[in-house]
């Protein structure tokens, strides 16, 4: 190909979405999946009998039945139907992860902030980075698992409960990553160049150091609401989250159920079909996370909204006889982006 | 006579790390008046840096003390100034173009928020929505923290104020087209070609010098009465850095501020400054006219300092060096700081520390631009070799 003019399209945030995502085949299967198990929940939470077509605790003339067309994922031993308890679980579980790991975000995040930046010591402030950090590591020398369970003992059975006894052990971790990246966020120098500006304390914390910060962890949230699962799973495995069977399904506590019973043993499908649940969502939102790390990064972004210049065609270029490998290359949406231009040095001349 | 713009008087700073203590700058003072450009030069580790960043009082406190002395600015003295009050003074008031251009801008907004942020903060302030002292006066005693709202004043007052809504709807109003001119009119001022496509950009997708023109323009957007500019080159090719120089030299007539410009490279000042500080560990040691400075130093250190810079890259013989070294900041030596190195040393050297004094005796001591030497044989130093 000749010399042709760059043209440089400035694309809106959802293309550059798009193309990222594209670029990136296990993150762009991570987004795919998480947006199934999103639509999926909101199905089950909108109209169940759309795609559920046995009530949770309705017992069906089939008992101990393998997974078949009239039943996906089979029966147990009254008959109830796994497929409709497994769906009728997502939204729950979903929201639980959301909701652990959002507040956890929340309040992890915000007391991290407070404490990274306004670390002077023998300050007012100071003393509360200080109580802040160590209250944090408090929390953290205790595994948090064990200091869950021991919470729900003391909050009770049930899902609030719970929820609210695995969101006190978890926030730690936040707080510990958050004030870990303003530390070194606050040091650079472009937040002495907003300082020298005149951009008073709190909106160069807000502006350019939490901006800064957001990006990590957000993918950490992202990769979180898994490990959340798992966790909150495994308490309802123990029998002290949710119960089953009853009107509301959930995953960790169909798996307790099936096993503790014996069932489990002689009919694999019971376990299988909750266990796969978990497995997949847990799998979705860690493989969506890497792509968001891409998505959120101006400096990695900036390589896909390259890898789209156009070239336009030369004027009066012969039509090509056979296919040129690099006409392959450039129609070729899953190709590598073009190598990235070098820096624009467009200063006038002295 | 009109005033300086800062007046600097007797400024100490010491850094305490550990358990030893710094003495980085020692007793300057430095007085810069409107439309001046004062150069300081020095080796690396002389203070010139941290004088640089304590006037607009930036360095991190601790580890850094300001030991004493007064930072006039707009007739308030800048280091009694409570640390929550000091973001009036910077930006619209004292402006500050950083070493690092490569991470001197956010990496996470595109050139127009990095510049449209600054014009806010100014036209915030010229609006008077932010307290400030922009335009000479001073509204309210920034010396003293704001006091807290007392309940009667919270429950009367207005919550918000007369035409203030109006105000931010107009303002939301230029967001988009008139800062969108500003910023351009500014990136055209640093002789920015095709400034519209640089507004879309982020700053790594930028060069160096591209960045420490987008670095100048965001200082200057602001319209402050003093821009320091601390080794604004330094970390620029050779070429890019003729480039950014000549675009500060063109700036310096164009724009009505004053610059206080820290290099440690003596052919940068000489094309830039006015007036020129020579610092040596923590000392001013000289200062003067350029050309007087240059021409005929008057202090055993600036001629040596002269000598070592490579002017010609001559070829007879190797380059002269200063021999001795820089002292431990740590336990300055006593008396003259040079005075180990110094070819002129006396018993009084080693005692007293010599003030920086005219080197014309009959000259009147206030005048400004006046040479000034801190040495007392600064008249046997034209007979060096």
């Amino acid at each position: 190909m000749t010399v042709a003019a760059r043209v440089v399209r400035r694309d809106g945030p959802l293309s550059v979405f798009w193309r990222v995502l594209r670029a990136n085949p296990l993150s762009f299967v991570g987004f795919l999946m998480c947006l199934i198990i999103g639509l999926t929940a909101l199905v089950v939470v909108v109209d169940p009998s759309l795609i559920i077509p046995f009530g949770p605790l309705q017992e069906t003339a089939a008992r101990n039945a393998a997974p078949s067309a009239q039943h996906l994922f089979g029966t147990d031993n009254l008959g109830r139907d796994i497929y409709s308890n497994v769906m009728l679980a997502l939204p729950l579980d979903l929201g639980i992860g959301f909701a652990i790991a959002g507040s956890a975000l929340i309040i992890g995040g915000g007391l991290g902030l407070i404490a990274g930046f306004y670390n002077t010591p023998g300050t007012a402030v100071g003393w509360l980075s200080v109580s802040i950090m160590r209250v944090t590591d408090i929390f953290l020398s205790f595994p948090s698992l064990i200091l869950a369970l021991a919470l729900t003992r003391v909050l009770g059975l049930g899902v609030g409960p719970t929820v609210l006894a695995i969101t006190i052990t978890w926030w730690p971790y936040y707080v510990r990553l958050v004030r870990g990246e303003v530390l070194a966020v606050k040091h650079l120098p472009y937040v002495n160049a907003a300082r020298a500006a005149g951009t008073t304390e709190n909106r160069i914390l807000l502006r350019h150091v939490l901006r800064n910060v957001l990006e990590p962890t957000i993918v950490y949230f992202t990769l979180d609401i898994g490990t959340v699962l798992v966790t909150y799973s495994t308490i309802g495995f123990i029998g002290v989250a949710s119960k089953y069977p009853g009107p509301q399904p959930e995953w960790g506590a169909m798996l307790a159920f099936y096993q503790q019973t014996g069932s489990a043993n002689i009919y694999p499908w019971l376990v299988l079909a909750p266990g796969a649940a978990i497995f997949i969502t847990v799998l979705a939102f860690s493989l969506l996370g890497d792509g968001l790390r891409d998505i959120l990064d101006p400096r990695t972004r900036r390589a896909f909204v390259r890898g789209t210049t156009t070239h336009d065609p030369p004027a009066e270029s012969p039509a090509p006889l056979a296919i040129p490998s690099a006409a392959v290359t450039d129609s070729n949406p899953m190709a590598p982006p073009l190598a990235p231009v070098g820096p624009v040095e467009t200063g006038a001349p002295p | 006579m009109t005033d300086p713009v800062i007046d600097v008087r007797n400024l100490s700073i010491t850094y305490t790390v550990g358990a030893g203590t710094f003495y980085a700058v020692s007793d300057v003072s430095l007085k810069i008046y409107p439309g001046q450009t004062v150069g300081i030069v020095g080796e690396t580790g002389c203070g010139k840096s941290t004088l640089a960043q304590a006037i607009p009082r930036l360095l991190p406190e601790p580890p850094a003390t300001i030991g004493g002395g007064e930072i006039i600015f707009r007739g308030t003295d800048l280091v009694k100034v409570p640390k929550r009050n000091l973001p009036m003074v910077r930006g619209t008031g004292i402006a500050m173009i950083f070493q690092e251009p490569l991470n001197s801008l956010n990496p996470a907004y595109r050139v127009f928020d990095q510049i449209a942020e600054s014009i806010r903060i100014r036209h915030y302030r010229d609006m008077g929505w932010v307290k400030s002292f922009q335009g000479g006066e001073v509204p309210f005693d920034y010396s003293k923290p704001a006091a807290p709202p007392t309940v009667g004043s919270a429950l009367t007052r207005p919550i918000v104020p007369d035409g203030a809504l109006e105000e931010a709807a107009r303002d939301r109003l230029r967001t988009r087209s008139e800062f969108r001119e500003e910023v351009l009119n500014y990136l055209r001022l640093v002789r920015i070609n095709d400034p519209e496509t640089i507004l879309n950009l982020y700053p790594h997708e930028l060069s160096g010098g591209m960045r420490q023109r987008i670095m100048i323009a965001m200082a200057l957007s602001e319209k402050p009465s003093l821009l320091i500019a601390d080794e604004p080159t330094s970390a620029l090719d050779v070429t890019i850095q003729a480039q950014v120089l000549t675009l500060m030299k063109e700036l310096i007539d164009e724009v009505d501020a004053s610059i206080l410009f820290i290099s440690h490279d003596l052919g940068v000042i000489a094309e830039t400054a006015d007036e020129i500080g020579v610092m040596y560990a923590g000392r001013l040691v000289e200062y003067g006219p350029v050309g007087d400075v240059f021409r005929s130093p008057r202090h055993p250190y600036t001629k040596a300092l002269l000598k070592a810079a490579p002017a010609h890259y001559k070829s007879d013989g190797p380059l002269s060096s200063i021999p001795g070294s820089v002292p431990n900041l740590s336990r300055p030596p006593p008396g003259c700081r040079f005075h180990p190195r110094c070819p002129l040393v006396q018993d009084v050297c080693r005692r007293d520390p010599p003030p920086l004094a005219p080197v014309d005796k009959s000259a009147d001591p206030q005048a400004r631009g006046l040479h000034r030497s801190a040495c007392y044989f600064a008249e046997e130093v034209p007979g060096l070799p």
